[in-house]
């Protein structure tokens, strides 16, 4: 009894060990995703300074910052719910914030046919614009397609309080694109 | 990560949720108000990217790298 009581605790010993592993990966990757950005805000101001052109909605940039804020509180429950073991809050706020994503590249598509036509990408505000959201809305869409596997392996009950990694995961890369837009937000529309 | 309730974890995330819609509030406010309005923007997205980082992100998650032991 006391063997497998044993064997009991170094299973969970070397599970924790490899989660540990894992979440320190991701940060790494989270940091080394986030200097690409950095890269990307610092041409921003050193191209165009504190230039915005007046055809660029501020009202949108509101809406479509609001939709990944929830979003954001959505992941965030959905990860709460399946660490607790909750499956139908988990599956609900998973399609809770992929509906808020798509929404979120639907706004940024409305805000792209906009800009097409009053600075296009062959002018300086335009690369910049247009590097910038393209950078981040490729990531909303990497997100959106972990999102939708997750959703589905969910449906499968593939996930639960004692296996939650991939939850994790997923939700930490979504705060990421958060957190950068949390920065393109001021530097495109608010300055 | 340090053990807690579901009903916890959620109430957290609201009233982060809650301060982070503040401070998208007041950056609007900001750049409607003041001329120059870049540092005092840039301070408050800190302010939110941290909020996003420590509590929807758990970067205390990763405090067994500086304590050197699990505390889960």
């Amino acid at each position: 009894m006391t063997s497998i009581s044993h064997h009991g605790d170094e299973h969970a010993h070397g599970r924790y060990a490899q989660i540990t592993t894992n979440r320190i990966g991701l940060w790494l990757f989270l940091i080394s995703e986030t200097m690409v950005f950095a890269g990307l805000l610092v041409v921003r101001f050193y191209l165009q300074g504190t230039f915005r052109p007046e055809e660029l909605s501020q009202v949108l940039g509101l809406i479509v910052t609001s939709i990944l804020l929830v979003s954001s509180l959505t992941m965030y429950r959905a990860e709460v719910a399946i660490s607790h073991g909750d499956q139908k809050a988990f599956m609900n706020n998973t399609l809770i914030t992929l509906i808020l994503g798509i929404v979120f590249v639907a706004g940024v598509a409305y805000e792209w046919s906009q800009a097409l036509i009053h600075f296009p990408p062959n002018t300086l505000f335009g690369t910049v614009f247009f590097a910038m959201t393209g950078m981040h809305l490729l990531h909303v869409i990497s997100g959106l397609v972990m999102l939708a596997l997750m959703y589905w392996g969910g449906s499968k009950g593939k996930f639960s309080a004692e296996n939650h990694w991939t939850p994790e995961a997923v939700a930490k890369y979504w705060h990421m694109v958060d957190v950068v837009w949390v920065f393109f937000y001021v530097a495109l529309y608010l300055v | 990560m340090i053990m807690e309730t579901k009903e916890t974890g959620m109430q957290r995330g609201w009233m982060t949720f809650a301060v982070l819609v503040v401070l998208t509030a007041i950056e609007f406010a900001v750049s409607a108000a003041m001329e120059e309005p870049l540092i005092v923007l840039m301070l408050i997205a800190v302010i939110k990217a941290g909020l996003i980082i420590v509590y929807f992100m758990r970067f205390g998650d990763l405090s067994v790298i500086w304590n050197g032991e699990a505390d889960e």
